[in-house]
């Protein structure tokens, strides 16, 4: 980060109605390949550079109880990948918080799909409902959930089709969730999310 | 005129509030020198690939006679003109000013950093040489660089850069002739840039 100091949110409206040229995901890859993002964390979103929301104590809890809870129910069948890169369409490449990939996926390339996708939303709740879910049903991921840690709630979508997602449903503290791919793995929900403070009514 | 791939519209609304990584000039020059944009035209503004629109008649001919005028008017070799070409003036910028005066030196491989004038014609008052232009030429200290506006038949000269302005910004039209800040021997009488 020599030239831009971190905390720069630009004047995006500057550009308003010009004609901008995204990235594609293959330069995007050149320029990693060449260290330039390095000592950042950036996601490619539909050709353009985001950066990635600062990981709060509730967001690496989710994770954390998430990757253990997966690689021990899938040992042997899927592979869990934590933020790691998912080549998920010609102008994306996400990391998502977790992915669940087929046992020999990411060897010669990284994955373009994925069994489920996770991803952890404190701040980032517009950012992976609007945006990544597309992006997720472009690249057939075939179950995409959304930790949404304020609402307490998981936001599980299904049946990828044109783009978009054809269910979506919400999820309590309460319920457990069955994955679509290995219906004998079942997450329980609450063990996901931090406990709330007393007397905070959710 | 085909542009491959097709430029895009950001959708400021969906990426409202997210922070968007502005393209560096360094890393341009890498996608630049593995042929990434053969076929496209395009400026990097304040980290974003901006297309360049197609010149329309009116623009191509005041671009090729200020070009010309300029050109004639430097022929004793006290500095170059160019058009159209790359202006490598900040670490997330590299503007390709429609006309440039720049300082002799050899650019066989870098691109020139600074101008002593540079101009943009346009067809209509557009934001992009208006704001986010004008800002990136004054913070470079580019002392003087002329919008030309080809509809009113207006140069808008904006010189005595600070603080990422201009300060002082005035209008000129036809009839007048505007002397050159950095050398004030050479004299461009406006009607013979404009239609």
């Amino acid at each position: 980060m020599e030239w831009y100091p971190s905390g720069v949110v630009l004047d995006l409206d500057i550009l308003r109605g010009e004609r901008l040229r995204p990235l594609k995901r293959a330069e995007f890859d050149q320029l990693v390949r060449t260290g330039a993002f390095e000592d950042e964390r950036v996601e490619l979103l539909r050709g353009w550079l985001v950066e990635m929301s600062p990981q709060g104590l509730e967001h690496s809890f989710a994770i954390q109880e998430l990757e253990n809870e997966l690689a021990f129910l899938l040992h042997g069948r899927a592979k869990i990948r934590t933020q790691l890169p998912l080549a998920a369409t010609d102008d994306s490449e996400t990391e998502p918080d977790l992915a669940v990939v087929a046992f020999d996926a990411g060897r010669d390339a990284q994955p373009d799909t994925a069994l489920l996708v996770i991803e952890v939303a404190v701040s980032s709740v517009r950012k992976d409902r609007e945006i990544k879910a597309r992006i997720y049903a472009e690249a057939g991921v075939i179950e995409y959930w959304v930790v949404d840690v304020d609402r307490s709630i998981v936001v599980r979508h299904l049946e990828p089709k044109d783009c978009v997602y054809a269910r979506v449903t919400e999820h309590g503290r309460e319920e457990s969730l069955a994955l679509q791919a290995f219906p004998d793995v079942v997450v329980s929900i609450d063990a996901i999310l931090l406990a709330k403070p007393s007397g905070d009514p959710a | 005129m085909l542009r491959k791939p097709p430029g895009a519209v950001l959708d400021l609304d969906l990426f409202r509030g997210e922070r968007l990584r502005p393209l560096r000039r360094k890393e341009v020059d890498i996608l630049a020198a593995q042929g990434v944009f053969e076929d496209e035209r395009g400026e990097l503004l304040r980290g974003f690939l901006v297309e360049d629109a197609r010149a329309s008649p009116g623009e191509a001919h005041t671009i090729t006679k200020l070009g010309t005028f300029l050109v004639l008017a430097f022929r004793d070799d006290r500095a170059q003109v160019q058009c159209r070409l790359p202006l490598a003036v900040s670490d997330d910028s590299e503007p390709m000013p429609d006309v440039a005066i720049i300082p002799n030196g050899d650019y066989q491989h870098a691109h020139p950093t600074t101008a002593f004038l540079v101009a943009e014609v346009a067809a209509r008052s557009c934001s992009k040489d208006r704001v986010l232009k004008a800002g990136i030429y004054s913070e470079a200290a580019i002392p003087e660089y002329w919008l030309i506006d080809v509809e009113r038949t207006v140069v808008v000269r904006h010189v005595e850069p600070k603080d990422g302005a201009y300060a002082r910004v005035t209008e000129h039209g036809r009839g007048e002739r505007l002397a050159l800040q950095a050398f004030p021997d050479v004299v461009v009488p406006i009607d013979a840039i404009l239609r």
